[in-house]
């Protein structure tokens, strides 16, 4: 940094009364240190999901396995999945969204800084919500696709599955806010000279996220909304008994689901996208083609879902239909594929850990891809759905995909967010045993799916046949916790110990590596003009120069605020208040089992519980909006 | 919801404001409600109307009502909302986003139809 | 935004105040923003209308749409809400004009405008539900309560943020350089306006094929 002062702190304020400690990450609006607590908070959600898997493979490490009841089976198969698509990947990649945005188009924060901090609340309070049912003893138990009827009250009388759709209404108004957030922050706020075919594909593939989050999530919110009346006011949405249709719940979840699975693994294209280039150092190849791919993906990927539903007998015209556009959809993937490959093509590469992972993405996600595009031909979709086969190419497409590309993003990013380097060795030792591991754990499952053996089952005979692959598949997943392990350590070792970074470690090309490690909490000293798609390669190999050596006379940050935590807490709460409702119809059903839910009368804690959110939520805006920030 | 900008020069952008259109009095204003309402009387008038009222003449209607919804929409969000005055990114940000859901959501409700009547 | 531009001196210092200012678009966040949400409110009214119609004429027992609907009340409801996005306009053009008077009264009207089609809704639904309709009765009932009332919803909504607006021009005046302020209100308006213009048509004026009384 410069020699000269900055005056960057809130107007209104003196610098002296900035907040500190735990007061400042509680009330922060700096998109870094949001950033952070979204990675943090996720991992941690990753680990308890990673426990969830190693119980279910700790089941059917053997035929006939009691370690857990089916019960409960039902459960950690729905909280790890519910966990890993929205408490983890879709949280780290925000993370990662939050902190590498803004400053590689060059911007001192988003669009709209206590927006971000409302976003991050409401996914904190909304996964403790979901994850509150263990607890209290009714962890939700329908699947993460919540299949309607056994998800209505009918069949899930418990409040179960109420934890479930109360904690994803309330992850998606998290999902919307950042969205709009994040839309707004990539298209407006760029420096002067980034047009957007100037910007990096990280940001290119964030955006495209971002408009599938928004598009989205509407849908699944609108089913959720019609699923949680039909449980807790009695309605009709999703009943046959009175004419609904459960297929219109599959529909409604799969418009949303298709487009979520690009939600999960386009932030990791991304990162990949900007991790090669670095380490083979050559631009990345044909990157416009890697853009127009990823906008293609997701303008195509609200046509597919039906493919899910090959087996739900939508006739043959929707098969047909499904089927054609669904293999349509691959052809962008193939084409991002061979771009990566053939930015490797010739260049001179540097096989870092966060490399490594890179290389590793594309191997594993090839694979995944490959089994994916095999259902979408309806005949062999109906042999495989509901199979192995499926979980096998879900967790090459989710694991081998987006978690090594978000850990390749990690290894490359941690120097410009700590200022030190994770240790090399160790991260090779990571890769090596996470790669080994997973493929132990995944590979098995296309045999296991292959052979007829259904996923969601507790347990199997020993006539079945399955004992051999399960045994290595559990063998490979309790493998990965190791590399987990010698990740945290590194990280923990590396956070204090590890040796300087610098400004730019890996030669990068990109905005984010030409400020210091970590970077000013204005980010830039002057907001620099981008030349072309590689700044700082132009200004470190040609005549261009970004004007970072300026200084802004004026950096106008906004001050911290507590309100959208407020606000998030007003809008956890009258969600919330569901959760009563559905406690207080269990008791009714077990007191007088076959009552409709109609005839249950509203408890006033639950209208106590509305009113209170509602109010608490109006406080928090009201103030929110009038609180001055210039 | 404030918003936060960084203190860069103007005038980078690859899309700019649609400054210096002609822009809606409030005459105009006054003659699209007018026009609006005249439409909505036209709509109400074609669900009573004689000579729609025979089955055979069903589909004819559904259209008429559907073409001066149609209509409706477009002036509210064309005059009203500016959209016709305003920059094109808004147009975009808007429309594309309306296209898709009409027609996902119409493959939707045809395909619950159709699974309802087999 | 663009009456602003066109209405302001174009010295520098006036155009560094304008919200588009330094922006890569030339166009103000909050606007960009609002347009964004819309683009997903589509989304949101657009299932919640595509569940109406996937459930059209399939209640397996009545009341239907014929034996309830009381063409002559939606049709003045529906005409009040549309009315009300004129008023709307005429608020937003007496902010830019910086007439304070006017923009106290239309956005006054435009929320009592929305007041009263709530107060039409409200007796609707209870119309409905002394003719033996509730959200639970049939398909129709869970459809038709559902989506009417978070249409309903966001003009409660709507007249909650006029009225703010109204203390607001009312305790310390509107500047012309906020009209944004007023402006997205407006497009929240018109867009709560335009989704009602489907439902109107869809659900009322288009005749549902299952037999009525
Ligand atoms: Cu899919």
């Amino acid at each position: 940094m410069s020699a000269t002062p900055l005056t960057a702190h809130p107007a209104h304020a003196p610098p002296a009364a900035a907040p500190s400690g735990i007061w400042d990450w509680i009330t922060t609006v700096d998109h870094k240190k949001i950033g952070l607590m979204y990675g943090v908070t996720a991992y941690g959600f990753f680990l308890l999901g990673g426990i969830e898997a190693l119980v279910i493979r700790a089941q059917l490490v053997k035929p006939q396995s009691e370690l857990v009841s089916a019960q409960f089976f039902n459960a950690l198969f729905t909280m790890h999945a519910t966990t890993m698509v929205f408490l983890a990947v879709m949280p780290l990649s925000a993370a990662f969204f939050n902190y590498i945005v803004p400053l590689q188009i060059g911007a001192r924060d988003v669009a709209f800084p206590r927006l971000n901090a409302f976003s991050y609340w409401l996914f904190l309070l909304g996964g403790l919500l979901i994850n509150l049912s263990f607890l209290l003893g009714f962890p939700p138990d329908g699947g993460w696709f919540a299949y309607a009827s056994l998800s209505e009250r009918m069949y899930s009388h418990s409040p179960a599955m109420d934890y479930w759709v109360v904690g994803l209404l309330v992850l998606g108004t998290a999902s919307l806010a950042a969205g709009v957030n994040f839309i707004v922050t990539i298209l407006n706020m760029r420096a002067p000279g980034m047009t957007m075919m100037r910007m990096p594909v990280f940001v290119w593939m964030t955006l495209v996220v971002q408009f599938l989050v928004v598009l989205s999530f509407p849908i699944i919110t609108v089913g959720l909304i019609e699923l949680l009346l039909d449980r807790t006011v009695g309605t009709n949405f999703f009943l046959p008994l009175h004419g609904g249709d459960p297929l219109l719940w599959q529909h409604l979840f799969w418009l949303f689901g298709h487009p979520e699975v690009y939600i999960l693994i386009l932030p990791a294209m991304g990162m990949v996208s900007e991790v090669l280039p670095t380490f083979s150092r050559k631009p990345l190849f044909g990157a416009p083609f890697v853009v127009f791919s990823g906008i293609l993906i997701g303008f195509l990927g609200f046509g597919v879902w039906s493919h899910h539903m090959f087996t739900a007998g939508l006739g043959p015209v929707a098969d047909a239909a499904f089927s054609a556009t669904t293999m349509l959809i691959g052809v962008p993937t193939g084409v991002k594929i061979f771009n990566w490959i053939a930015t490797m093509w010739g260049g001179r590469l540097r096989f870092t850990t966060a490399m490594l992972f890179s290389v590793g993405f594309i191997a594993l996600f090839t694979i995944g891809g490959l089994s994916g595009i095999m259902h979408a031909s309806p005949p062999i979709d109906l042999h495989q759905q509901d199979s192995y086969f499926v979980v096998a190419h879900i967790h090459y497409v989710l694991f081998g995909g987006a978690i090594m590309g978000l850990f390749s993003g990690i290894y490359y990013w941690f120097p410009k967010v700590t200022g030190r380097l994770l240790d090399e060795g160790l991260g090779k030792v990571h890769f090596t045993l996470q790669f080994v591991a997973l493929n132990i754990a995944f590979f098995p499952m296309h045999f296991l799916g292959v052979d007829g053996m259904p996923r969601r089952v507790f347990t199997y005979d020993e006539a079945d046949g399955w004992h051999l692959w399960n045994l290595v598949s559990t063998v490979g997943a309790w493998m990965i916790p190791i590399g987990l392990l010698v990740f945290m350590y590194n990280v923990w070792w590396s956070a204090r110990r590890g040796p300087r970074a610098g400004d730019d470690p890996w030669d990068g090309a990109s905005l984010e590596w030409a400020i210091s490690s970590p970077p000013p909490v204005h980010n830039f000293d002057a907001i620099p003009n981008v030349p072309s798609d590689r700044p700082l390669w132009d200004q470190k190999y040609g005549d261009a120069t970004l004007g970072l050596d300026r200084r802004d006379p004026h950096i106008h940050l906004p001050p911290n605020s507590y309100r959208p935590l407020i606000a998030a807490a007003g809008v956890t709460t009258v969600f919330g208040a569901f959760l009563i409702r559905g406690h207080d119809i269990y008791r009714h059903l077990l007191d007088a089992p076959g009552s409709t839910i109609q005839s249950i009368p509203f408890s006033s804690l639950f209208l106590a519980t509305v009113a209170t959110g509602v109010i608490v939520l109006l406080y928090g805006l009201y103030t929110w909006f009038f609180e001055p920030v210039e | 919801m404030t918003d936060h900008r960084h203190g860069s020069e103007p005038g980078h952008g690859d899309s700019a404001g649609a400054a210096g259109h002609a822009h809606p009095t409030v005459k105009t204003y006054t003659g699209i409600a007018l026009l609006l309402f005249a439409i909505t009387a036209l709509e109400v008038w074609f669900s009573v109307a004689p000579f729609l009222q025979p089955p055979d003449r069903r589909p004819l209607m559904i259209f008429l009502l559907l073409a001066a919804a149609t209509i409706k929409f477009a002036i509210v969000v064309g005059w009203f909302m500016h959209l016709k005055f305003d920059a094109p990114v808004y147009r975009r940000l808007f429309v594309a986003p309306l296209v898709v859901t009409i027609l996902a959501e119409g493959v939707v409700v045809w395909l619950t139809q159709i699974h309802l009547r087999a | 935004m663009t009456t602003m531009t066109e209405t302001s001196p174009a010295t520098a210092a006036a155009r560094a105040m304008l919200p588009e200012h330094g922006t890569s678009l030339g166009v103000p966040n909050l606007k960009l923003a609002f347009w964004t949400f819309l683009g997903s409110e589509c989304f949101f009214f657009g299932t919640l209308v595509a569940t109406y119609l996937s459930y059209r004429g399939k209640s397996l027992t009545g009341p239907y749409p014929a034996d309830v609907f009381n063409f002559a009340v939606t049709s003045i409801s529906s005409f009040v809400l549309l009315m009300s996005s004129y008023l709307m306009v005429l608020a937003l053009a007496a902010v830019q004009r910086g007439d304070r008077g006017k923009t106290l009264a239309w956005l006054f009207g435009t929320a009592l405008f929305g007041l009263i089609f709530l107060g039409f809704q409200a007796f609707e639904f209870t119309e409905f539900y002394a003719k033996g309709l509730t959200l639970q009765k049939n398909l129709f009932g869970t459809t038709f309560f559902v989506m009417t009332g978070f249409h309903g919803a966001h003009v409660a909504v709507g007249v909650l943020w006029l009225l703010s607006l109204f203390v607001v021009a009312w305790v310390k005046g509107i500047p012309r350089e906020k009209a944004l302020n007023v402006e997205v209100a407006g497009l929240y308006w018109h867009f709560v306006d335009i989704v009602w213009i489907v439902i109107f048509t869809v659900v009322y004026l288009i005749p549902d094929p299952s037999k009525g009384a």
